[in-house]
């Protein structure tokens, strides 16, 4: 099987900033490192078709996913509806259907297709959440409503998996697990993984490379061993410096 | 007891609450959703019917349903004078209750479980039955009920399109008034009696479902 891989190549003008990234993804987990409103999420937003940049190009594997009509090529505009993408996205409130148990949560996508609920048990399974299968989310705690919502967002068997500060309510044990259980998966699926947070324990604990993201701009990309001890960005310098400010949400 | 009247009221107001759950629905989420091109001119004219004369909306219905509009040209059907006539002028009354309440319930759904939805493979139309809809729930049966109501209770409007033709388009409210012009206060009594129970059981389910809820599980059930 080929490597995928996953190039996002965009700009658009937002309130504050301009967001500007142009990353390239392959089978790992890249996480986007940085302060709160620095486009992180909007990033997120334009892979899964959620934001419709203004220029520039989405693609996964060749296939495009956004495309902007530009000066350089006669091609029309073309934008992938978010649900013909089939990109998993972990959102930061996990964002779980209330009116949903556990186990039609994580069959939602699978509506209509044979064995949706064989399917989803065998994923709350494998997330250790067979027995909760029938609890309503609010009767489920931050970790058991995080694992439920990567079930659902794989449960569609997606390829590129995005997650927006999905263990930054959690405790630091059950943290641990989650990001243990998460490299396991990406390694197993061979999964494209864009994971942001702000914290940079879980950045180093989760990260195969590292892209410290601050004003709509990519200031630097690399693994998080050669990012962290040769800082060049202001915002690595203070991450160095007050590493508890960045903790903040 | 008005038998013919009854039967002919709960046919006219089943008829116009299928209508104003339809029309009023689709209302409602435009209105909630999407900015449109003259949103408030639209919504003026849906609130209209609540502050108008009920003459004022008959008489309009009866430039539209009447003879030489286009209704009448285009599909040849006779309205005036018809119990499908007051269905429509029910359900006119009924509608900007069910809009309000419908478009403030559906507002209400955070729109990152509908973001959610079309991540997990959804079409519009399926994100607002298996999303928006359970979840608004509450707030579209209330504006349903009060829309419902309210249709039940329609006299003038009904009056001027519809008539007052006894077992043919003579409704609840009309028979009431019939019955207290020829003194037959008996037959008005027990009519009043109904219409004040449902109206009365109409609004207390309402309040149920506004009624603030403490528990979580509440928010959507």
């Amino acid at each position: 099987m080929k490597a995928p891989r996953l190039e996002v190549n965009i700009e658009k003008r937002l309130a504050n900033f301009n967001l500007c990234v142009q990353i390239e993804v392959g089978a790992e987990i890249l996480v986007l490192f940085g302060p709160s409103g620095a486009g992180k999420t909007q990033t997120l937003n334009a892979i899964a078709g959620l934001l419709t940049p203004d220029a520039g190009e989405i693609t996964l594997d060749g296939a495009v996913f956004f495309r902007a009509s530009g000066e350089t090529h006669d091609l029309r505009k073309f934008n992938l509806p978010a649900r013909k993408r089939r990109v998993g996205y972990v959102f930061q409130q996990y964002a779980l259907f209330p009116h949903l148990t556990a186990l039609e949560n994580v069959s939602y996508a699978l509506w209509r297709q044979p064995f949706a609920r064989a399917r989803a048990e065998a994923l709350l399974k494998r997330m250790q959440l067979a027995e909760l299968a029938n609890r309503y989310p609010y009767e489920l705690s931050g970790g058991q409503q995080q694992r439920v919502a990567i079930a659902r967002a794989l449960a569609m068997e997606p390829r590129v998996l995005l997650m927006d500060e999905p263990f930054s309510a959690l405790d630091s044990e059950i943290r641990k697990q989650l990001h243990q259980d998460l490299l396991k998966l990406q390694t197993e699926a061979e999964l494209i993984v864009i994971y942001v947070t702000h914290n940079l324990e879980d950045a180093f604990a989760v990260g195969h490379r590292l892209a410290v993201v601050r004003d709509g701009r990519i200031e630097r990309i690399g693994a998080p061993g050669d990012v962290y001890p040769q800082p060049t960005g202001q915002l690595v310098m203070e991450v160095l410096r007050r590493p508890q400010e960045f903790r903040r949400r | 007891m008005n038998w013919s009247a009854l039967k002919l009221s709960l046919q006219v107001t089943v008829v116009a609450t299928f209508v104003l759950f339809v029309i009023g629905l689709v209302l409602g989420v435009l209105l909630a959703r999407y900015r449109l091109r003259g949103q408030i001119i639209i919504e003026t004219i849906i609130f209209l019917p609540l502050v108008l004369p009920p003459s004022v909306v008959g008489y309009f219905l009866l430039l539209a349903l009447g003879r030489g509009s286009p209704f009448v040209e285009w599909f040849h059907v006779r309205l005036l004078f018809t119990w499908q006539s007051a269905a429509i002028a029910s359900a006119l009354v009924g509608l900007p209750l069910m809009v309000q309440s419908a478009r403030a319930a559906i507002a209400n759904v955070d729109q990152v479980l509908e973001n959610a939805a079309r991540t997990l493979g959804s079409s519009e139309l399926e994100i607002l039955w298996r999303v928006t809809l359970p979840l608004a729930r509450r707030g579209v049966i209330a504006g349903l009920i009060l829309g419902a109501a309210r249709a039940l209770g329609e006299f003038g409007a009904t009056l001027m399109v519809a008539g007052n033709i006894p077992g043919q388009t003579q409704t609840l409210p009309l028979a009431i008034y019939d019955a207290v012009q020829a003194q037959r206060y008996e037959q008005a009594r027990m009519m009043v009696i109904v219409m004040t129970s449902v109206a009365f059981i109409g609004l207390w389910c309402v309040r149920q479902l506004e009624l603030p809820q403490y528990h979580r599980k509440a928010d959507f059930l």
